[in-house]
């Protein structure tokens, strides 16, 4: 699994294509904080989506939610049971332990990645925390730079090195968008405000649009500078809106001079 | 029959802790009547170091603490630092020694390797975990936590399912302040100083924004709520299983902490008084604890 390509438009069509154009790669689908916010109306049958993403011949990660309260755990359990029997999902996202613990319990487990939000405040990597990680199941860990790649990979777990990717703007749990403008959501009201409340995020240098997603400059570099050049070991995770996003984010740019690579 | 207030005891006693950044906040919280303080360990807690203590240092202080009638909780609950974690293991056992009445974790590395050192101390779950089901609840018993200290961000009802489906882990929850109630290392919106100067805050909670005496008002639209204040709701909260209630605020002035342990305790004084509603309170949380439906004191 070299790259993990989560679409933040989540429109099938969208998917399909860059899923076409990009080989070696595994696709997410759902959203960390609020399936509302993939797609321009939030419309993403994640279940139907990931059998058409199977049929088509991809690998697919379910990305689970973040604030996984118990009735949310349930109907996040409900949903990864049935795409493990029913699409053959390849992978889970997972932040907590509770979920963590359910997911060994499946007859076919699927590849576990702890990501994130399943770090403190200050996402840092300790060799006893992979440890433990890997005794309870996990399989790869989402990585900021190549020293927690390097951790990783002394731990016996798959780095996944993050490119860029969805983040969150909440209040209390409550959707940015929604606290604002005071508005009921029935999908993608936090694309419609992007132009007009799009933020500063003075401790990254980085923009942070309102659906909480890592603003991607086209006509630029990458949000997160990429190591280079990075070793053939570490797995990529970002996400995009668009097949011309990839090439803003230098893994093709990288491919393109490397005949070995499968195209 | 025992008396409301010992029985209220024998379920498990409520407790006010408050936060000790700096030696004067001992005297803060024994006169507003907190029962515990939770105190930093120097590079190992969520704040910044000048509100925390080195073990040197909290070789004195922790036994004026106890002296002073107060139990002791030992923040601990940064993500470990050193990467190869070979200074941890010690880093517990020294922390250990010296007989606080709690660590406070907040890194699963530090946990497995507490469980693995077989400390003295109970171990707290710090809210920095992010614990918000049951499944988690479960999990965390494996590594021998007695408490967990719940995130800001859950709802009564999402708390009292949460605190009912696991009867006998103590719940501890931000009763007081709070430093983001966004739970903020997981929202991605800033907090934070403009280098420009002033503030240059998207997100924050109403008491940074307003000691700078401003707020910030981003396309016109206030960027800010009201402090955390559980005092008018304690005895619902203990209620419902809440048996710790913490005031956020080791960066605060000492007056100001006092004047926050007064409130909740005012409040969980109330609790002492068998007056009607407290009456049904304890119906309720009765009810709760083992299924007596209808029983009275």
């Amino acid at each position: 699994m070299n790259y993990i390509v989560g679409a933040y438009d989540s429109r099938l069509s969208l998917v399909l294509e860059i899923a076409a154009q990009v080989t070696n790669a595994a696709f997410v689908v759902g959203d960390s904080f609020c399936h509302l916010r993939v797609g321009p109306k939030g419309q993403f049958d994640i279940l139907a989506g990931v059998k058409r993403l199977k049929e088509a011949g991809m690998r697919t990660v379910l990305m689970t939610p973040v604030f996984a309260t118990d009735p949310v755990l349930q109907e996040t359990w409900q949903l990864i049971t049935a795409l493990v029997e029913d699409a053959s999902l390849d992978a889970i996202i997972v932040h907590e332990l509770g979920l963590l613990s359910l997911c060994n319990a499946l007859r076919k487990k699927p590849y576990l990645i702890w990501d994130r939000y399943g770090f403190g405040r200050d996402f840092r990597i300790n060799l006893p925390l992979l440890g433990e990680l890997r005794s309870l199941g996990i399989d790869g860990v989402e990585v900021p730079n190549l020293e927690a790649a390097e951790l990783c990979r002394e731990s016996g777990l798959s780095p996944h090195l993050t490119v860029t990717g969805p983040q969150m703007a909440t209040f209390g749990r409550r959707c940015y968008s929604r606290y604002l403008s005071k508005l009921p959501c029935s999908g993608g009201l936090c694309r419609e405000m992007q132009d007009n409340l799009t933020l500063r995020d003075d401790v990254t240098g980085e923009l942070l649009r309102p659906d909480g997603y890592r603003l991607l400059r086209m006509s630029s570099d990458a949000a997160t500078p990429l190591p280079r050049p990075i070793p053939p070991w570490i797995a990529q995770m970002a996400w995009v809106s668009s097949y011309d996003h990839l090439s803003t984010l230098g893994w093709l740019a990288d491919e393109e001079n490397d005949p070995d690579l499968p195209r | 029959m025992p008396a409301f207030s010992q029985e209220i005891k024998a379920i498990r006693s409520p407790e006010i802790v408050a936060p000790l950044g700096q030696p004067g906040h001992l005297a803060a919280a024994v006169a507003g009547g907190a029962h515990a303080v939770y105190v930093g360990l120097k590079g190992h807690s969520s704040r910044p170091d000048a509100a925390s203590f080195s073990i040197d240092e909290l070789k004195g202080l922790i036994p004026k603490i106890h002296k002073a009638g107060l139990r002791c909780y030992l923040a601990i609950n940064a993500e470990m630092r050193d990467a190869a974690g070979v200074t941890a293991c010690k880093l517990l056992r020294d922390a250990d020694a010296l007989h606080p009445d709690a660590i406070i974790l907040g890194d699963l590395g530090m946990l497995a390797l507490a469980k693995q050192e077989g400390l003295r101390a109970p171990l707290h779950a710090s809210s920095l975990l992010g614990v918000l089901n049951a499944e988690t609840i479960i999990t965390l018993r494996k590594y021998d936590i007695r408490r967990v200290i719940l995130p800001t961000c859950l709802t009564l009802p999402e708390l009292a399912e949460l605190i009912e489906s696991s009867p006998t882990m103590d719940f501890e929850i931000i009763a007081y302040n709070g430093v983001c109630f966004n739970d903020s290392w997981r929202c991605g919106l800033a907090h934070c100083h403009s280098p420009a100067g002033g503030f240059d805050v998207q997100c924050t909670h109403s008491f940074s924004l307003m000691t700078e005496g401003q707020s910030f008002q981003p396309g016109g639209h206030l960027l800010w709520t009201q402090d955390i204040d559980a005092s008018g709701i304690l005895p619902l909260l203990w209620s419902l299983g809440v048996v710790s209630f913490k005031i956020e605020g080791r960066t605060q002035r000492p007056e100001v902490i006092e004047e926050a342990v007064r409130r909740l305790r005012r409040s969980l004084d109330e609790l002492a008084t068998p007056t009607d509603h407290n009456r049904y309170q304890y119906l309720v949380h009765s009810s709760y604890l083992d299924g007596a439906k209808g029983r009275l004191w």
